[in-house]
């Protein structure tokens, strides 16, 4: 069907009534949202486009290949920086030519790109209005505009610009609770090829001389390369780390320990959606001298971070949210003793977890064993917990099996 | 099946809401000076971007167009002292690097306006960004003060920070700070993580310097602990940060 005929048919249906046409909205929008994320997860594309974020513009070209269900992609700086990270499959490298370094970040072993994408999901359906708009046409081409417009102020909303005819969002923004836009993303041009050689995920730049740093999910009997020297700390198994309360909407929905570049010790690391945003939180114990408290908010583009020191562990909280909402999040983290701390906390049975890989054993010199990662592979709305109610429950995970 | 519809020349309607907008906006707004800069200083990307009807209008000496000042005026003087390239657009930009100079802004314009077989959604571009900028408000708003600072401190105590004890003692190394942003994206939808990468390509979030990395271990003494610079306004103030280290066109492909 083409693209006209199908929204032909899509008015006549929202001309039949005024309170369907507004649920048609945004059922339209809800089928649109999905459409884009899968497109922008399962297609294999080419394309240029500028980042602009308060008055700075980068352009930069994405290359996105999906293979026998590998996801590769290579994102590179055109100009500026000559930055690029490279993903292929689980392990995403940074080329950074002005550090001469090489930074590469190892997800956990089994874990999916896909298995993570919080996606516009039905969960989101309580935190956010999805609307779908007239056409636009943008340089020549027919788009469908939806607009995600938060309920509150916890979060960020979207206007996103999807081609019609291959879902891909031409240009995307990021506005907060008053619609100002904050962040967007605009392409100057997309191509869905139909193969991308292998050649095209080769860095562009030359990386003699480079240094590499890289941690990865070793067994505890392999060595470690050359990049924890000092004593690891890992505490975090004596109690699981628990959000005590979120942002209406807010659930947690991964829950792993990993080693990270530059940290001494396995870094607890809880991610927190409510369907669209996604709030990361990472507890450290060895990085706090002794007594120090303290806390910051800091902005990566249009990310917010905050730190503060909770139990003598660095809590640090990283999202694509609002500071209000990082700073609400990392300061409930606490950690929670469980009564039976040798059976471990009391876990009610997990209803996804199955269907995830099997967590994988994480361990570094000295330490002991760490799940890797507890994924939610399933739906997530089942997940919902009310607002004000999250603790220690359904999705705990015992870290010291 | 391909995307690859390539539009041609930008239709009336386009064109139109193109030109008011650029009419709308008053003076140039500094984001268009830089999308012009960078376009003007960087051949290959004007070249992949040749269908950029916008330039055309410039170039053609569009009278409506030109009326708006800003951007078309400074688009036009920064590519008159530019060295264009005589090489097909779909040469190599390693190759149109080294092609001739030229200043014959007709010339230019008649390049742009050539086919180019391997764009898909051929949008129209930089007069999009260009377009859309000057359409909707500035950013800043959410921006904190200290983010706006020239040397922001990631300590940022007088709003939120209910600092005790030794206030910043918290403070997350730059490179660490990064190390997070990366780990975290993994856990993003597609637009938060392409967001989060994009933002850390363009700023200088890994930290000062050599050293946001331990190369052996993790001695956090030699971390810088300030100066996490995630957002930049004045960078482009006199085109200083615009010079591109040697691999940048290499990078490109």
């Amino acid at each position: 069907m083409r693209p006209d005929s199908r929204a032909a048919v899509i008015w006549a249906v929202l001309a039949t009534g005024a309170g369907f046409a507004g649920r048609a909205f945004a059922d339209d929008a809800q089928e649109w949202l999905e459409r884009m994320n899968t497109a922008l997860m399962t297609r294999s594309y080419v394309g240029d486009f500028f980042h602009v974020q308060d008055g700075r513009v980068e352009a930069l070209r994405i290359i996105h290949r999906v293979e026998r269900g590998e996801v590769r992609e290579r994102l590179v700086s055109l100009d500026g920086s000559g930055r690029e990270f490279i993903r292929t499959g689980s392990e995403l490298a940074c080329y950074l030519p002005d550090k001469k370094t090489v930074l590469v970040e190892q997800r956990p072993a089994g874990d999916s790109l896909f298995a993570n994408l919080p996606a516009f999901d039905h969960g989101a359906a309580g935190s956010y209005e999805l609307q779908s708009h007239e056409r636009a046409r943008l340089m020549g081409r027919d788009t469908r505009v939806i607009t995600v417009t938060p309920h509150d102020e916890f979060r960020y909303g979207y206007r996103l610009w999807i081609d019609e005819s291959t879902a891909m969002p031409l240009k995307t923004q990021l506005c907060d609770e008053h619609g100002n836009v904050i962040e967007q993303v605009v392409f100057a041009h997309i191509t869905l090829p139909e193969r991308i050689p292998d050649s095209d995920f080769l860095p562009g730049i030359s990386t003699h001389g480079f240094r590499w740093l890289r941690h990865e999910p070793k067994p505890a009997t392999a060595a470690v390369p050359n990049s924890v020297s000092g004593p690891v700390a890992g505490p975090e198994n004596a109690g699981t780390w628990e959000a005590l309360r979120l942002p209406p909407g807010f659930r947690m929905t991964t829950r792993t320990s990993q080693p990270m570049p530059g940290s001494a010790g396995p870094v607890t690391h809880l991610v927190f959606s409510d369907g669209i945003a996604s709030v990361s939180v990472f507890v450290e114990s060895s990085a706090v001298p002794e007594g120090a408290s303290g806390e910051a908010l800091s902005r990566v583009g249009s990310s917010s971070a905050y730190s503060t020191v909770v139990e003598g562990h660095q809590v640090t909280a990283v999202g694509e949210v609002p500071p209000e909402t990082v700073r609400y999040i990392a300061s409930s983290v606490q950690q929670q003793m469980p009564a039976g701390l040798a059976g471990g906390p009391t876990m009610a049975p997990t209803p996804i977890a199955p269907t995830a890989p099997e967590p994988t054993t994480v361990a570094l010199p000295g330490a002991p064993p760490y799940p890797a990662r507890a994924g939610f592979a399933g739906d997530p709305g089942s997940l919902g917990v009310p607002p004000g109610q999250f603790g220690p429950g359904p999705l705990s995970l015992n870290p010291g099996r | 099946m391909s995307a690859a519809n390539p539009t041609g020349p930008l239709g009336q309607e386009e064109r139109e809401s193109l030109l008011s907008a650029m009419y709308d906006g008053e003076a140039a707004a500094g984001e268009c000076d830089l999308v012009a800069r960078r376009l003007a200083r960087d051949p290959a990307l004007r070249q992949r971007w040749s269908r950029y009807a916008l330039l055309g209008a410039v170039v053609r000496g569009d009278q409506r167009f030109l009326a708006s000042e800003g951007f078309s005026r400074r688009l036009a003087e920064l590519v008159a002292h530019e060295p264009a390239h005589g090489e097909s657009p779909t040469a190599p930009a390693a190759a149109a690097a080294g092609a001739a100079r030229r200043s014959s802004l007709r010339d230019f314009g008649r390049r742009w306006r050539l086919p180019v077989a391997s764009i898909g959604v051929a949008a129209g571009v930089a007069a999009m960004s260009i377009l859309f900028l000057r359409a909707e408000p500035r950013v800043a708003e959410v921006v904190t003060a200290a983010a706006r600072d020239p040397a922001p401190s990631y300590t940022e105590p007088q709003t939120l920070g209910t600092a005790s004890g030794r206030p910043g003692a918290a403070v997350v190394p730059a490179a660490q700070l990064a190390n997070y942003v990366v780990a975290h994206s993994e856990y993003s939808n597609p637009l938060g993580r392409r967001n989060l990468l994009s933002a850390l390509m363009a700023g200088e979030s890994f930290g000062n310097g050599a050293a946001g990395w331990p190369a052996t271990g993790p001695d956090r003494d030699s971390e810088p602990t300030a100066s996490v610079r995630a957002i930049h306004t004045s960078d482009f103030a006199d085109g200083s940060a615009l010079d591109e280290p040697g691999g940048a066109d290499d990078a490109a492909r």
